[in-house]
């Protein structure tokens, strides 16, 4: 008999009330069925929640419109949706567009990836995390230590007696042309040195687009005193001016100075008939003065250059401080360099040395990096303050004796800073134009730093068909970046071991 | 950025490539600076966050896959990370401020004009009232309107299966129409 057989046999004699032809286990089931049944009777029918109806009805109908539509049976007169179901949707719909309008992404500040980036960067690289010394490094040891003072002390005992009766003749020509200055210029540029002073110590935090503003306004309140001086000049034979100055550029006098005649990078030319009250000054130029030139109780200095008079030294009344002859030969070509259009490009020649240099030092490039762009304002403040600080210090300390070793490494740590500076904003500015060309997927190593560093002279370059607007370009790039890489060594965040060049990298 | 990262990009961003890593980042960063001020309710906090969750990536980046997904696994990292810095007050662990100590200092910004621009009137009360859901809620309604998750991602973030993840979708818009009613007009 098979299972469903028996099932139905025993189905039959239940109902039948038969319980003669089961056994004990068919007895045992039959009395806990019988049991089963009475119980369930007792029990009361299970309420379905109210809701349940609906919702089936509402699922079935919509089950079912989705079977007509698939099948294309449906016809507009049938698609009845259930009461309330526009209204639900809709509400569901405008919820769901509130948070996909609410809920988005945030923009992050620019430099994050950046700055996050060159931090990954460098935990990659345990090598570059600061460390001590190794034992027995050349420069560990007291003896490296102090050969290495002692050949640096030799050195700068050496330039200062070299440099000391030029410095001090250029200290004072440039006193001069402070004095020459209006005072508007004067409280300007003590005005920009507070204000970049706080902001690049970060005692007061500005936006960059604060900073860029107060030095636009400066410059465009010192451009119409400032711009004349640039470039040559002349006194004609019947002018009376006061003091003359020129920058770049050859001063030629014929008519009456009654102040002092001062040229830096240029000559001073005294025609026939001309008379200067004051003395005659030129840093990096000559003086050349003609028969019939006088000179009323001044002096002439030619610092870095010389002196050449159709009349010998009477028509001066005291020429002191000249160079010798031979120093002065010395610096000829670095002046007729600097009479010519080329030193700019020269310049700009040097600051692409300088960031091949500094692309070879990736360890050191990266707290520097990341300081430049993540601050801005803060870099150029520091830069600037530095610089228009530097300047009077090396005034003041080459006009003495005690201070001029200080003056001479002053200016050349000053003129490294710009240097290295433009050459770290021009890397950046490289880096970005590479991107955006998407030169790294063409070039590589060192032919994409070369891309690299050409891409980011590009601008500075073109500049220069407005002097004036590319020294003012020039000095805001430069200070930004020597600004972030003092910010770096005032962290001590640049080491040795990272200053250590790595061309394979 | 996607799709499954291919094995290429993943030897450059275990190498810590710069480059490599900053195109992730610019990549992924708003939605994950987003998620977290949505999350955690303030800027600065969800900048630091964002920047601790990025770095966290670098150093994790060796236990994902060639062929996974970079967007929900940065959402783990970050959800993660949000999680650990309120079980840190107590117990500091890893942080930023081991990062300070080898002189890496965090960008640091106040939320700005852009970023408040950003913020409606509705986004302020949708993110206050985001605020009031419980965090599995809150998290699982960021990631689906965040970035169009899909159910089976915001799951695999929250570590809980596929119909759980759906329904807290659903619960938390249910408490977030309730919250907002009558405050926007959406509602």
């Amino acid at each position: 008999m098979s299972e469903l057989e028996y099932g139905l046999r025993f189905h039959e004699l239940l109902e039948a009330g038969d319980d003669s032809a089961f056994g004990p286990l068919e007895l045992r089931a039959a009395e806990e069925l019988r049991a089963a049944v009475s119980t369930l009777s007792a029990l009361q029918t299970p309420r379905a929640p109210i809701s349940l109806a609906p919702g089936l009805a509402e699922r079935i109908h919509l089950d079912s419109l989705e079977t007509e539509f698939v099948a294309g049976r449906l016809t507009s007169a049938r698609a009845v949706a259930p009461v309330g179901f526009a209204a639900r949707m809709a509400r569901e719909i405008a919820t769901d567009a509130l948070l996909s309008r609410s809920i988005r992404p945030l923009s992050a500040p620019a430099d994050l990836a950046a700055h996050v980036g060159s931090r990954i960067y460098r935990d990659a690289r345990p090598e570059f995390v600061p460390i001590e010394p190794p034992p027995g490094s050349w420069w560990a040891g007291p003896t490296g230590l102090y050969f290495l003072v002692a050949t640096l002390a030799a050195a700068g005992l050496g330039a200062v007696a070299l440099a000391w009766p030029y410095a001090t003749s250029a200290a004072g020509a440039v006193v001069r042309v402070a004095q020459g200055l209006p005072i508007g210029a004067l409280a300007l540029y003590l005005a920009l040195v507070i204000l970049a002073a706080l902001t690049g110590t970060r005692l007061v935090r500005l936006p960059a687009a604060v900073m860029a503003g107060a030095f636009a306004v400066s410059l465009a309140i010192a451009a119409p005193s400032l711009l004349p001086v640039f470039g040559s000049g002349n006194v004609n034979a019947s002018a009376n001016v006061g003091a003359v100055v020129r920058l770049g550029g050859d001063l030629n006098i014929s008519g009456h100075v009654h102040g002092d005649a001062i040229s830096i990078g240029g000559s001073v030319r005294l025609e026939p008939g001309a008379q200067v009250d004051g003395s005659v000054v030129t840093l990096l130029g000559d003086v050349y003065a003609s028969r019939g030139a006088s000179l009323h109780g001044g002096q002439v200095s030619a610092v870095l250059g010389s002196f050449h008079s159709e009349t010998g030294d009477a028509i001066v009344a005291r020429s002191v401080d000249l160079p010798g002859a031979g120093a002065a030969t010395a610096f000829k070509p670095l002046k007729d360099l600097l009479h010519t259009r080329a030193w700019p490009f020269m310049f700009l020649g040097l600051v692409a040395a300088a960031a091949a240099l500094l692309s070879s030092l990736p360890g050191s490039l990266i707290p520097i990096t990341a300081r430049f762009r993540e601050s801005g304002s803060a870099s150029v403040g520091l830069g600037a303050a530095l610089f228009l600080l530097a300047i009077p210090l090396v005034l003041v300390s080459g006009l003495t004796l005690v201070g001029m070793p200080f003056s001479v490494v002053l200016a050349l740590v000053s003129v490294a800073f710009f240097t290295f500076g433009l050459a770290l904003v021009d890397l950046e500015a490289g880096t970005v134009a590479s991107r955006w060309l998407r030169l790294s997927s063409r070039l590589s190593g060192a032919n994409l730093v070369a891309a690299r560093i050409a891409l980011g002279l590009l601008v500075p370059a073109a500049l220069l068909t407005v002097p004036a607007l590319a020294a003012a370009v020039w000095f805001l790039l430069g200070a930004w970046g020597a600004g972030a890489i003092a910010r770096s060594l005032m962290a001590g965040s640049i080491t040795p071991d990272a200053l250590r060049v790595s061309f394979s990298d | 950025m996607n799709e499954g990262m291919d094995a290429a990009l993943l030897d450059r961003l275990r190498a810590g490539d710069q480059e490599s890593w900053e195109a992730v980042i610019l990549e992924h960063q708003d939605r994950i600076l987003g998620y977290l001020f949505h999350l955690e309710g303030s800027y600065d906090e969800a900048l630091d966050l964002c920047q601790e969750s990025f770095f966290r990536a670098w150093r994790g980046i060796d236990t994902f896959r060639v062929g996974e997904k970079l967007t929900p696994w940065l959402y783990t990292i970050a959800r993660n990370t949000q999680i650990e810095r309120h079980r840190r007050k107590s117990h500091p662990q890893f942080s930023m401020d081991e990062a300070h100590e080898t002189g890496f200092e965090p960008v640091e910004r106040r939320m700005g004009p852009q970023e408040r621009a950003e913020q409606s009137e509705d986004s302020v009360r949708v993110h206050e009232a985001l605020l009031t859901l419980a965090e599995e809620y809150r998290t699982a309604v960021i990631l689906r309107f965040m970035d169009d998750l899909p159910y089976e991602e915001i799951a695999r973030v929250q570590g809980v299966a596929t119909g759980t993840a759906k329904s807290r979708v659903f619960r938390g818009k249910e408490l977030l129409a309730k919250a907002l009613e009558g405050k926007v007009a959406a509602s």
